[in-house]
Parts: structure tokens; C-alpha cells; sequence
């Protein structure tokens, strides 16, 4: 061979010389200058460009550099046999597109180019929302291109791929270890998406083949997907030549056959249909999590299984879809074209159908067709079988007779079904306020698993009967669902509720709703099923029900219509019956009230509600008296509240007014006794003379202490209910229902301008949540009555608060926190979640505590436990002890203690108790009569459930105020631990103790404070292996104020021998002492401790809170730290957590729990040697500080209330170190 | 001064911004740059130190020293990191004489880690192991594409496409016309690609089996 060739060899030698001498010095070869004068060789000149850019290229990437027209290439996104699409960047606009550049081989035809713009044009004109944009056309006369809207997000194919493998990892067992199947949407989200995705495709598809375009190329990595999930066509292989067979493509057509319909692997003339057919088979592995045919093969192989009707069913692959989509996606597979949908827009109609649970206008393919087709699967067995049965008049009889046992049978089924909602529609619920979150009555509870279980007999009845219920398989699947919830021995994990009910389809809607009613969620029930309303998809079970729950809900404008509907459908059920009756009567039908009373007699004997509606009934009917009788006779609240109403009614306010602050006690969350108690203290305050108002408060205050706390009560109710109702949406309601009335109201508090002689100002102006009824009691008359005179003058509130701090009758709580707006966590610290749905309330100052216990469901995260020991309310709730998933709070289980049991007082890890290889936890819990002893509760991290319990020996003795996991410390194959027991509770005095013992119940060892140190062993914490025995060791303490000689004490986990101990650093004052260990400060490789002292007093009369950390080897003084003056509570919770700073030695994070204004409660973090690193607001580390993995967490519990009547409460947080 | 249109600012080295250092780094085309740093190792230095480490080694020094640098476009730049990438490598050979002598030492490579400059900035990716593992498989499929070609279009395709020498260097060297150069050069990476393309697509088939 020449090396130099002819002319125009050297031409080509040349350019390409120099387009790799562009692309080394990092410029753009430019081919236009490169192919002038040369036009006959344009296309060999472009590939030549091409190769240098690829050798070259492979190391310049497109990221640097390359670039066409006025478009800035920043990477390849994907290759084709036609055309590669680049991310690139427009200059000018600076905006990203996809960039498709034709002919990546060099050798663009003249005809080719020309089609590739004009579909490109006719793409543009489109500018369909469900289309990709183009935006520009680049037409160059060698890498001719067009610009796209660049997608952020992905394809469908991504996301049917990752279903696919949790799919198949689920089926080979491998899912267990990993998480990624949590990380997908639950399939009753997925499959109503995928249908919603079809039908927006599809009506896209009719706008492109209306355009007279055809995609012919649709496929699930053909549908994008923004990030927020709205799909768009991309893609178009618009550029293949029609006349181009795929037998001559196959190699680049391979990837996609599974998609092709028959007619285009043969190669025919194709039209809409094919893209029907195409989008079919997308949907059809969106749904199977399957190719329609699976398996390689060889075309004609293909076409042979496709005409053969080897394409199973979907449901054969997934029972629970829906019969009626299996229908809609077989009639677009049809292999014969005229089978199919005729266009796109009748495939879209019948999608949108299957959401909204019409009936679809597909029909299963004919006898015929599908006998037809079974005969080409196997011509043998067809032959025999028609020459045995060769009368085909009995065939055709049999036929008619099967039809006509279909018929019966779905009419049989239809009842079952109607049946089993009518067992649904008697789960009747009582009011509202009675019902508690998340179904917690357990009435409640009882009569929905009742009503489940009666409907769940009847939907199987209907299943074994009928086909095609693919609705009543869904209904029985959510009804089965709830009932495993109802029956769930103690607190189970919440069945998963989506967050969000934004474009969900119908029967998604109707189940969900379902699901969130029989699990006592009426809010989300009502929220579901709102939308379904709106569209006129409720059918009567779902209005019978959403009445129901507007009725408990007091709503009985909103509830008579729905149940009124749902009660003409189910006429004998007796419990809908009376809940129609009355709502008709609440709304002043008093006619049909009756008729609906009389079904509802016929029925079962004795309801509540049929009570309550007679009485309702009698009292509209103008006999009080007779009404009275039986309102006292229902003995509920029910009948309280109409009491009250009733002396309402007839003036008698006083009476009323009892009754509502009786009722408000009762039932706090009830807005509308609230309302009621506010409108009622209004009226009754405004009908008063001055005099009047003077001779109360006077009276209240000569009562003495109880008398006046009544009163105080009174005006604190006053103040709550204003506030809770402004701070509630008000609802609108039609003028002229009863409800309409409380929404007006509500539209007056909102408002708010109150007189300054209104009951409200008086409230506000005593603070009455502030003052110390019981010092106030003692107060000199003539204080008082200057007190009384200073109330009720309008600028009197200020001296009348000074007068009483100056008589030290405050309470040491002060304004408002609302005052100071929340402050945002500074870095290097982010709130990664908030324990949002998990409304514990703590009340106790002893009784919190968290424990993190690592891992206890096996899903790689952490979890922790939390105590919540005593519990406000009245009367106080039981105490629990939670496990949630420590990033995001979510419950795992919970527990409960016995009804006086404080269960939760403190929290610990144990170690593996059973052997399951998960961590087992031990609780304190102290009992609400202190009297008695306290014990602990070991139970097993997997569940929550009881392993043994630990017993108190004295009376008054608070075992189990702390508890401390300490491994085996004496090496007997028993796991320890350390309990503390104080002697503060209400028995014989003594000195405090530890006690050592294992979880068998055998004490090890005690230790004991001195004499008189009563509150010895009230806190615990961990300090390792200390002197090196090879037990953990452990510190104790005691209360402030205590008589003893050591505040801190640090005690050998073998034998409980003092190691080290540490003296009161000064005169204690405040409520308690803590203590926190884990991590190491001074960096001597032993956990060091933090002392929190709440308040300490220096001795110059400012109370200033302090912690104090030491070593954990020898009690040596590491850092002294200090809290702002006034008070702060600086301290009250206090420990070491962890390098924070990157130094390699612990930090400190310590709680300041402001008291006086204003307060803002904060965690402060201090670095290893005092100085502050970070603020923390409104984080109250009242429940301990724990490291959790690589961060930490606090544990903020809620705000404070107001006027600080319920010390803390509301949700918890978790803050982690980043 | 060039700028061109490889999206650099004006003067890149005295811009330190890990954008910057990671577009300049993969402007160089590491994994050519390894098949050059490869061709200049003797065999005996080869079997202690991978091309890799060199060409880590080479980027602290780059890095250090961008300062003396005149930005004179990329091409510029890849010969002056071929200098120093040379000169780690004569730094290398003599410590590996030096260590023989001293038989009982464990031989780390001197890295160029005198001053206080802690190095590129930590964000880039360029130097990441993972990143490198990429070039090494890149470069290795490049060196045995080479290998493959014709000892006549070898030479020229090496030194025209890796060294990046110019034309007439090449033909000085090879004692050729710059004609045949070119259409050697056009020839030979011709072939090359192909060869190379087939290579890349076999290793990460295998790689991309189960």
C-alpha cells in the first residue's frame, strides 16, 4: 500500500491531522472550515472528525469542550443506531437540554436528514404536556440536531427495574438482610400509578397520532419522568425509515422487540394501533413485573408465540390486580390489529375507568377467538378432543347453561357483597371526643373488629361464588388488613397510612379511606374519601360511613345527607338506621327523624344512639323535663353535655357553667366543649353587675384555697379555650344548620377584640396560671381585697402581679415562651426529623428517660427506647415504654404498664436476655402510690413483651427510679444490672441504695448510702471498665441538698467497693441531679462523667445552674461549666457526647431549661475545653442525651404550655450530629 | 493566552477551585497519560510501582508547583505533567537503588510532601481510587490496542497520539516524510479505535456478567 495515497487520501490525511490538533489543544474542530471547498467529501470528512474526536475524546471528554452550534455538550446521556442525545448547555439561555444529534456514524443520506428535521418540526408544533419539548432545530448540514427539554429524574424502566429486583431478591429470600424493598412504594400506590401513567401516555399518544405522527417505538425507558412524577413521551424513532423492515435492523432493533406488536416484527405498514398495542405491552411489564413474552428468541419464534396467544394473562402473574385491567391490557395486546383499541384515546378512556372504578367498555375475547387461539397452541389436542365431541349442539348447550350458573352465581355474589358492607356500615362510632387517636377505645376497637370480622365471612361467601369482584378482593383485603390490627395484642406498629393522597386513584382512595375508618383514623378516612366525593365516586357504603363520622364528629349537617343516602340502600341495617334518625332530627327533620326511629326499633333492642336520639327528639318536641330524665338516665357524656345545654338554654349559666368546666376536664381535646364553656362564662360574666363580678372574686378568695382555685380554674379554662379555639381552623358550615352557630362563634374568637371588662381580659390580666393559689390563701386580708380591686381595674394587672411576687404567691414559672419564635438549629447540627406522630406527653420531672439500643428489627438502623413514666391526665394514664426508629421516630411497639404503674420511669439496655440475638431492655416502674415499691420490667427489644420482673423489697423504697444494663458482672452466664432505690417515697425513712442484681431476680450486691441520705441511687450511669476487673463500673447519685458526704460516687461493678467519689461543689438548690457518661473528655481512654446541678447557688444569691464533668478513672475535676443567671436550669440534664469538633475528644452537651422570661429552652454544647460550640433552641434535653451511631440524639419534649400547667409536652425530636 | 472552548478560565492554575483542578486533570486524558508514564518505567520499577502511583505522585507535585506554570493551553500543560511525571519517575528509579543497598527498608514512595500545602483540593474526584481503577482499565485496554498494531503505524500512532509530539518531531524521529506521518496517523488510529473499542467492550461485558 502508498503511504500517501492519491489527492484525495492526502486531503483526508490532512483533515484529520488537523482536527486531532484542534481537539489536543482543547478546541473544537470546526467542520464546516474543515470540509470547504471540499463539499463532495462532506460526510467522509465528518466521520474522519468523528474517529479523532473518539480517539482523542475517550480522554477529552464532552464535558470539556466539545460543542455544536451554539450548544455546549457536557456528557453523553445515551447511543442509539441512529442518533446520540448529549446533556448540553445553550448558550445564551444557559439553560440544559437533551441535544439528539443524527448520524453518529458520519453517513447521514440527504433523506435522512430531511426526515429527521421534519419530524423534528412536526414534534415542535405538538407542545404537548406530555411530550417531550423541542425547542430548537440545529440544522447542520452534517450533525443535523434538535434540542429537547431536558428531563431531571427518570424513566419508567428505572423504576420497574428496581421493582423487578426487590421482586425477584424477595422471592429468593435475600430481602430479609436488605432494605431496598422498604425504599419502593407500596403496591397499592404503584399499581394505580402505573395505570394513571398508561392513560396520560395514551392520551398523548392520540395527540402525536393525530398530529399524523406515529412514536413506533414505545417502550417503559421511553416514558421520563420529572421528579415529581409526571410522565412525558420521549423519544420518538421517528427517523427509521417505514420502509425499513426489521429483519434487515434486528441487531438495533433487538432491545425493543419485546415491545413490537406482530405487525411491525413482520415488517407491515403500521398505523396507531401499533403504538397501542406497544404501550400495552409497557403497561403490562409495569404491572407483571414481566416482559409479556419472556425469554430470548428469534423473531419469527416471537411472532409465533405472540399469534399463538402465548402472552399470559396478567392476573396470572399477580392475582390482586384487578380483573377489569387485565381485561383493558389483553385487548391492547391483541395480536390481530383490529382486536385492539382503535386508537390510543379509547385506550385512555378505559385506563381512566379502572381508576375510577367504572366499568370498562373491553370484553374478554370471544369463545371463539380464544378457542381459535388455544387450537394454534396446540393443534393435537384440539383435533381429539372436537372429534370426541363432534354433537356441537351440546356444546353450544353447555355453553348457555354455564352462562346461565354465571348469572346466578353473580347475583349471588353481588348480595354477599352488599352484605358484607352492610356488616361494615353497623360499625357504628359514638362522639367524638370519646374515640381518642387511632382507635385507642378499646370499645371502639371491639365494634369495628366486630363489623370487620361479620363483612370479612361475607366477602368470602361472595369470592367463592362470583368472578370479576376484583373490588370486593380489594375491599376484603384492607377490611382483613384492620382486623389484624384491631386484634393485635398490645400496640402494634400503625398500618402505613401514605402522606399524601394527591393523585391517587379512586379505588386507591375507597380502600385507603376504608382502611383509616376500621383503624379509627377518621381524619385520614375523611380525607380520602372527600376527593371520591367530589368526583360522585362514593358509592352508599362510603357515604354511609363518612356520615357516620361527621355525626360522631357532632356534625350533623354533613352527616344527614350522607347517612340519609347510604340508610335508603341499606335498609335493614338498625345502627345506620338510628344514626340517620338522628342526624334528621339534629337538622330539624323531625318527621323523618321518626320514620328512621321506627326502622331503627325493628332492629336491635337497645342502641345508645337510638337513646340519644330519642332524647333529642323529646326535648325538640318542647318536653324538657321528660328530656332531662333522659339525658340523667344515658349517665355519659352525651347526656352532660345536652344537661348543660339544656340549663343553658333556660338561663340557669351558673349550673351550665359547671357542667362545661366539669365536661372541658373530662374531654380537653373537645373543641366544642370548649366553645360551649367559653360561650358560657361570657354570658354569664357580661350579665353580671360590677358588683356582682366584685362579690365573686371576693367570695372565691374568702372561700380560701379550694374555692378560689375554682375560680382560678374557671378563668383558666377561660383563657385555654380562647387560645385552643383561635388557634383552630374555623369550619364552614351552611347558615343555617346548628353547626353554623359554633362556626360563627368561632369566627368571633378568631377575631378576638375582647372589652377590658370581658371575663377574657380579667383572666388574662390576673395570669391565673401563675399564681400560687395556696400561698395566696395565707395572704393578709387587706392584701386581698386590694388584690381583687387591682383585678378588676383594666390597668390594675401589673401592680396586682407585683404585689404578688412581692408575697412570693407566683408560681416559679413565667410569661409566655411563645414570646421568642423558634431559632433554627445552627450548623454543624441538623434536625433530621421529628418524632411528629408520636404524641407522648411527660410530665414528671424523674421519669423520663430514652435508651439506645441499637438495631432491634434487623433493618440496619438504630432504634431507642423511650420512657414515658407518668403521664399527664386525669386520671393519669399508664406509663409506656416505646421503641422508635431513632433517625425518624417511627414506632416500632409500645407497652404499656398496669393502670397505677409509672412503667418507664427510667429505661435501659440490658443485653440479649432470650437469646433472639436482640437486645432486651429493662424499665423502671415506680408506682403513682408511693407507698408502695417500685419494680422493673425486663422485656425483649423484639417486641415489647414481658421477660421478668424485678420486685422492690420496702415499702416506699422508688426501685427502679434508675436502671443501668451492667453486662455479667460476676461472670455467672446472667446478665446484670443496676437499680436504683431511693427511699424518698411514702414509708419507713432510710438511706437510699443500688442494687446489683442479675435478671433472675438474685441480688448480687447493695450499695448503700449514709444515714439520711434518703434520695441516694436516683441517678445511674455506665463508666466502663474502670480498675480494670473486667466488669463495668458504674457511678450513683444522689439528690441535692441531701445529707451525705459524696454528691457523685463512683462504684465497682464486681462488688460495689467505692472507687472515687466527689463532694457537693457548693450549696445545692433545684429539683434534681444527672448524670451522663459514654464518652470520653479528657482523652485518657475512659468514659468521663457530667454532673448536672439544675441550680447552684454560689453563694451571692443568684441561682445559676452548673455542670460539673470529672474523670471517669478518678473523679478529678475536667471542666467546671456555668449557665447564665436567673435561672436558666442550666444543667438539669447533662453528658458527654462525642467528637463533635473533629479534636478527638468528647463534647458536652448540656440542657438549660429556662424558667423565668423569657424562656427559651436550649441544649448548649461545649467543646472538650469550655468553650460553647453550638445553641440549640427549644430543644429540652429532659429526657436524656444519647449517642446514636455516628450522631447523637436529643429529645425535645414539646414546648411549654402557656401558663406552664402542664410542665411539657408534645413531640418529641431528634437531633443528630451531621 | 487561549481559552478555546474547553470551558477553562482564563488562567486555570491560578484558579483553585476543585471545578477547575477536575477539569484540568481530565483534560489530560489520564489514562493516555498513564500509557505514557507505562512506556518510560523499566520493568524493574514497574514490578514495585504501578503507573498509578506515579501518576498520584505526579499530581501532588503538579499541584504544588502550578504556581511556576505558565498557562499556555492544554497542550501546553499535558507536556509540562509529562515532564514532571517524568521527572517522579527518575526520583522513583533512584530510591529503588537506593533501597537495594539498604536491603532490610520497606520502600514507600517519596512523596513530594515537603511545605505546608496539604494537596488538591479534597473534592476532586479525579484522584479517587475508584476513578483511577477506571484509567488503569482504560489504559491497559489502550496499551494492548496499541501492541496490537502494525510495528510501521505503532510508533507514529504512539508518538503522535499519546506523546502528542507534532508532526514534524514525529517524522523527524522515525525518519519519515510528514506526508506518510499523516496518513500513517490516519491509518493507524483507524485501526486502533477499532481494536480498542472491541477491547473495552469485551472487558466490560465480563465486568457487566453476573
Amino acid at each position: 500500500m502508498s503511504d500517501a495515497g492519491s489527492g484525495e487520501e492526502r486531503l483526508l490525511d490532512e483533515v484529520f491531522e488537523r482536527a486531532v490538533a484542534d481537539l489536543q489543544d482543547g478546541r473544537e474542530p470546526d467542520v464546516a472550515e474543515l470540509i470547504a471547498g471540499h463539499e463532495h467529501l462532506a460526510s467522509q470528512v465528518a466521520g474522519l472528525v468523528e474517529t479523532a474526536r473518539a480517539a482523542c475524546g475517550r480522554a477529552r471528554r464532552p464535558a470539556d469542550g466539545g460543542g455544536l452550534g451554539s450548544y455546549r455538550l457536557l456528557g453523553e446521556l445515551g447511543r442509539g443506531g441512529m442518533a446520540v442525545v448529549y446533556r448540553a448547555r445553550q448558550a445564551g439561555l444557559e439553560r440544559d437540554v437533551a441535544l439528539k444529534v443524527f448520524g453518529p456514524q458520519g453517513h447521514v443520506g440527504d433523506g435522512e436528514r430531511r426526515r429527521f428535521l421534519n419530524e423534528a418540526r412536526a414534534l415542535a408544533r405538538l407542545a404537548h404536556p406530555h411530550v417531550v419539548a423541542v425547542y430548537d432545530i440545529h440544522d447542520d448540514p452534517l450533525r443535523p440536531a434538535y434540542a429537547m427539554e431536558w428531563i431531571r429524574g427518570g424513566t419508567l424502566a428505572q423504576l420497574v427495574r428496581r421493582r423487578t429486583e426487590a421482586r425477584t431478591a424477595l422471592e429468593q429470600g435475600a430481602a430479609a438482610a436488605g432494605g431496598d424493598d422498604r425504599a419502593l412504594v407500596p403496591r397499592q400506590v404503584w399499581v394505580p400509578w402505573v395505570v394513571s401513567v398508561g392513560a396520560t401516555i395514551a392520551r398523548a399518544l392520540a395527540t402525536v397520532h393525530e398530529a399524523g405522527l406515529l412514536h413506533r417505538d414505545v417502550k417503559p425507558s421511553n416514558i421520563l419522568l420529572r421528579s415529581d412524577g409526571t410522565p412525558l413521551l420521549s423519544d420518538f424513532g421517528l427517523v427509521r425509515d417505514p420502509s425499513a423492515s426489521l429483519h434487515t435492523r434486528a441487531g438495533a432493533f433487538l432491545g425493543t422487540v419485546a415491545f413490537a406488536p406482530p405487525e411491525q416484527l413482520r415488517g407491515e405498514e403500521l398505523d396507531a394501533r401499533a403504538d397501542v398495542y406497544s404501550l400495552g405491552a409497557t403497561l403490562y411489564q409495569a404491572l407483571a413485573l414481566r416482559l409479556p413474552l419472556e425469554g430470548a428468541g428469534s423473531i419469527p419464534a416471537m411472532l409465533r408465540r405472540i399469534e399463538a396467544g402465548r402472552i399470559p394473562p396478567l392476573r396470572a402473574h399477580d392475582a390482586r390486580l384487578p380483573v377489569d385491567l387485565q381485561t383493558v391490557i389483553a385487548k391492547a395486546l391483541e395480536p390481530e390489529r383490529g382486536a385492539r383499541y382503535a386508537d390510543a384515546e379509547a385506550l385512555a378512556d378505559d385506563l381512566e375507568r379502572v381508576l375510577r372504578l367504572q366499568p370498562v367498555l373491553a370484553r374478554r375475547s370471544g369463545w371463539l377467538r380464544r378457542t381459535a387461539r388455544a387450537a394454534r397452541r396446540n393443534r393435537r389436542v384440539v383435533v381429539a378432543a372436537t372429534a370426541g365431541a363432534l354433537a356441537a349442539g351440546l356444546v353450544a348447550g353447555l355453553t348457555v347453561l354455564a352462562r346461565v350458573e354465571r348469572a346466578r352465581n353473580a347475583a349471588s355474589a353481588a348480595a354477599e357483597v352488599l352484605a358484607a358492607h352492610a356488616a361494615l356500615l353497623d360499625t357504628r362510632l359514638e362522639v367524638r371526643a370519646a374515640l381518642g387517636p387511632r382507635g385507642d377505645n378499646p370499645v371502639l376497637r371491639e365494634r369495628l373488629a366486630g363489623g370487620a370480622e361479620r363483612a370479612l365471612v361475607r366477602y368470602d361467601a361472595a369470592l367463592a361464588v362470583g368472578s370479576d369482584l376484583s373490588a370486593a378482593r380489594g375491599e376484603r383485603e384492607v377490611v382483613a388488613k384492620a382486623l389484624t390490627w384491631l386484634r393485635a395484642p398490645g400496640e402494634r406498629a400503625w398500618p402505613t397510612t401514605p402522606a399524601t393522597l394527591e393523585g391517587r386513584g379512586g379505588a386507591e382512595l375507597r380502600e385507603l379511606g376504608l382502611l383509616a375508618y376500621l383503624t379509627g383514623e377518621l381524619d385520614a378516612a375523611v380525607r380520602a374519601w372527600q376527593p371520591l366525593e367530589a368526583l360522585g365516586a362514593a358509592d352508599p357504603l362510603v357515604l354511609g360511613l363518612l356520615g357516620q363520622v361527621y355525626l360522631a364528629e357532632q356534625r350533623p349537617a354533613l352527616a344527614y345527607p350522607r347517612l340519609k343516602v347510604a340508610a335508603d340502600a341499606f335498609a335493614d341495617v338498625p345502627s345506620l338506621a338510628a344514626s340517620t334518625a338522628h342526624a334528621a332530627i339534629l337538622c330539624g327533620d323531625l318527621e323523618s327523624g321518626r320514620a328512621y326511629l321506627e326502622r331503627a326499633r325493628s332492629g336491635e333492642e337497645v342502641l345508645p344512639i337510638l337513646a340519644r336520639a330519642r332524647a333529642d327528639l323529646t326535648w325538640l318536641e318542647g318536653e324538657a323535663d321528660d328530656a332531662a330524665a333522659q339525658y340523667n338516665a344515658l349517665a355519659d357524656l352525651f347526656g352532660f353535655q345536652r344537661l348543660a345545654e339544656m340549663d343553658e338554654a333556660r338561663g340557669a349559666l351558673e349550673d351550665a357553667l359547671g357542667g362545661w368546666t366539669v365536661l372541658v376536664s373530662m374531654e380537653p381535646d373537645e373543641p366544642g366543649h370548649r366553645r360551649a364553656l367559653l360561650r358560657c362564662a361570657r354570658r354569664w360574666w357580661n350579665g353580671l353587675e360590677p358588683d356582682g363580678r366584685r362579690a365573686w372574686l371576693h367570695e372565691a378568695f374568702e372561700g380560701r384555697t379550694q374555692r378560689f382555685g375554682t375560680a382560678l380554674g374557671l378563668l383558666y379554662y377561660v383563657v385555654r379555650a380562647r387560645e385552643e379555639l383561635a388557634a383552630a381552623p374555623a369550619p364552614r358550615l351552611p347558615a343555617f344548620h346548628a353547626e353554623a352557630r359554633d362556626g360563627a362563634f368561632d369566627a368571633e374568637v378568631t377575631s378576638g377584640a375582647t372589652a377590658p371588662g370581658s371575663i377574657d381580659a380579667l383572666a388574662e390580666r390576673m395570669r391565673v396560671a401563675c399564681i400560687d393559689h395556696g400561698r395566696c390563701a395565707d395572704l393578709p386580708e387587706e392584701l386581698r381585697a386590694r388584690l381583687v380591686e387591682l383585678w378588676l381595674d383594666p390597668a390594675g394587672g401589673d401592680e396586682a402581679w407585683a404585689l404578688l411576687e412581692r408575697a412570693d404567691a407566683v408560681l416559679p414559672a413565667g410569661d409566655s415562651p411563645y414570646d421568642s419564635a423558634a431559632e433554627p438549629i445552627p450548623a454543624p447540627f441538623v434536625e433530621r426529623s421529628a418524632f411528629a406522630d408520636f404524641d407522648v406527653t411527660f410530665a414528671s420531672l424523674l421519669t423520663e428517660y430514652s435508651a439506645d439500643v441499637g438495631d432491634l428489627d434487623g433493618d440496619g438502623r438504630p432504634e431507642l427506647l423511650l420512657g414515658a413514666g407518668a403521664a399527664a391526665g386525669d386520671p393519669p394514664r399508664a406509663g409506656r415504654v416505646l421503641a422508635v426508629r431513632a433517625e425518624d421516630g417511627v414506632p416500632l411497639w409500645s407497652t404499656r404498664g398496669a393502670a397505677h404503674d409509672e412503667l418507664g420511669s427510667a429505661v435501659a439496655a440490658v443485653g440479649d436476655v432470650d437469646g433472639d440475638g436482640i437486645c432486651d431492655w429493662a424499665a423502671g416502674a415506680l408506682q403513682q402510690e408511693l407507698s408502695l415499691p417500685g419494680y422493673v420490667r425486663i422485656g425483649s427489644g423484639a417486641d415489647g413483651g414481658e421477660l421478668a420482673r424485678l420486685r422492690g423489697e420496702v415499702d416506699g423504697e422508688l426501685f427502679g427510679v434508675a436502671v443501668l444494663g451492667l453486662g455479667d458482672v460476676d461472670a455467672d452466664g446472667v446478665l446484670d444490672l443496676a437499680v436504683g432505690a431511693p427511699r424518698a417515697g411514702d414509708g419507713a425513712p432510710g438511706p437510699g441504695a443500688v442494687r446489683v442484681l442479675g435478671v433472675d431476680g438474685r441480688t448480687l450486691y447493695r450499695v448503700t448510702a449514709d444515714a439520711g441520705d434518703t434520695w441516694f441511687g436516683c441517678a445511674l450511669a455506665g463508666l466502663g471498665d474502670v480498675d480494670g476487673d473486667g466488669a463495668c463500673d458504674f457511678a450513683v447519685t444522689s439528690r441535692p441538698g441531701a445529707d451525705s458526704s459524696a454528691a457523685v460516687r463512683a462504684c465497682s461493678g464486681r462488688d460495689g467497693s467505692t472507687l472515687w467519689a466527689v463532694g457537693p461543689p457548693a450549696i445545692w438548690f433545684g429539683p434534681g441531679v444527672s448524670l451522663g457518661s459514654g464518652a470520653d473528655v479528657d482523652g485518657d481512654g475512659i468514659a468521663d462523667l457530667a454532673i448536672g446541678y439544675g441550680w447552684l447557688d454560689p453563694g451571692d444569691g443568684e441561682q445559676i445552674g452548673g455542670c460539673l464533668v470529672v474523670s471517669g478513672r478518678d473523679g478529678r475535676e475536667l471542666l467546671r461549666l456555668r449557665g447564665a443567671p436567673r435561672a436558666d436550669g442550666f444543667g438539669i440534664d447533662a453528658a458527654p457526647i462525642g467528637d463533635v469538633d473533629g479534636d478527638g475528644l468528647s463534647e458536652i452537651a448540656v440542657s438549660a431549661l429556662a424558667t423565668r422570661a423569657p424562656r427559651k429552652p436550649r441544649v448548649r454544647v461545649f467543646s472538650s475545653r469550655g468553650g460553647e460550640l453550638a445553641e440549640l433552641a427549644e430543644l429540652v434535653g429532659w429526657s436524656r442525651m444519647r449517642s446514636v451511631g455516628a450522631g447523637w440524639v436529643a429529645l425535645r419534649i414539646g414546648a411549654w404550655s402557656r401558663y406552664g400547667e402542664r410542665p411539657l409536652g408534645g413531640p418529641a425530636r431528634a437531633v443528630f450530629l451531621k | 493566552m487561549k481559552t478555546g472552548s474547553s470551558g477553562l478560565p482564563p488562567d486555570p492554575l491560578r484558579d483553585d477551585s476543585p471545578e477547575t483542578w477536575e477539569r484540568l486533570v481530565e483534560g489530560l486524558a489520564p489514562a493516555t497519560l498513564l500509557v505514557c508514564i507505562a512506556e518510560r518505567m523499566a520493568p524493574r520499577l514497574r514490578a514495585r510501582f504501578s503507573p498509578e502511583d506515579i501518576w498520584q505522585d505526579t499530581l501532588l507535585q503538579v499541584w504544588r508547583d502550578r504556581s511556576s506554570c505558565e498557562w499556555r493551553g492544554p497542550a501546553a500543560f499535558r507536556r509540562w505533567v509529562l515532564a514532571v511525571a517524568e521527572n517522579r519517575i527518575r526520583n522513583a528509579a533512584d530510591r529503588l537503588n537506593a533501597a537495594k543497598r539498604d536491603a532490610a527498608a520497606e520502600l514507600p514512595l517519596e512523596r513530594a510532601d515537603a511545605g505546608d500545602d496539604p494537596g488538591p483540593p479534597p473534592a476532586v474526584s479525579s484522584t479517587t481510587p475508584s476513578r483511577v481503577a477506571g484509567y488503569r482499565e482504560e489504559s491497559e485496554a489502550m496499551r494492548a490496542a496499541l501492541g496490537e498494531l502494525t510495528p510501521d503505524v505503532r510508533e507514529v500512532v504512539r508518538l503522535r497520539l499519546f506523546e502528542e509530539l507534532p508532526v514534524e518531531e514525529v517524522a523527524e524521529r522515525l525518519s519519515l516524510g510528514s506526508s506518510a506521518v499523516k496518513h500513517r496517523f490516519r491509518r493507524g488510529v483507524h485501526r486502533y479505535q477499532a481494536l480498542l473499542s472491541a477491547r473495552l467492550a469485551s472487558t466490560r461485558g465480563r465486568a457487566d456478567a453476573p
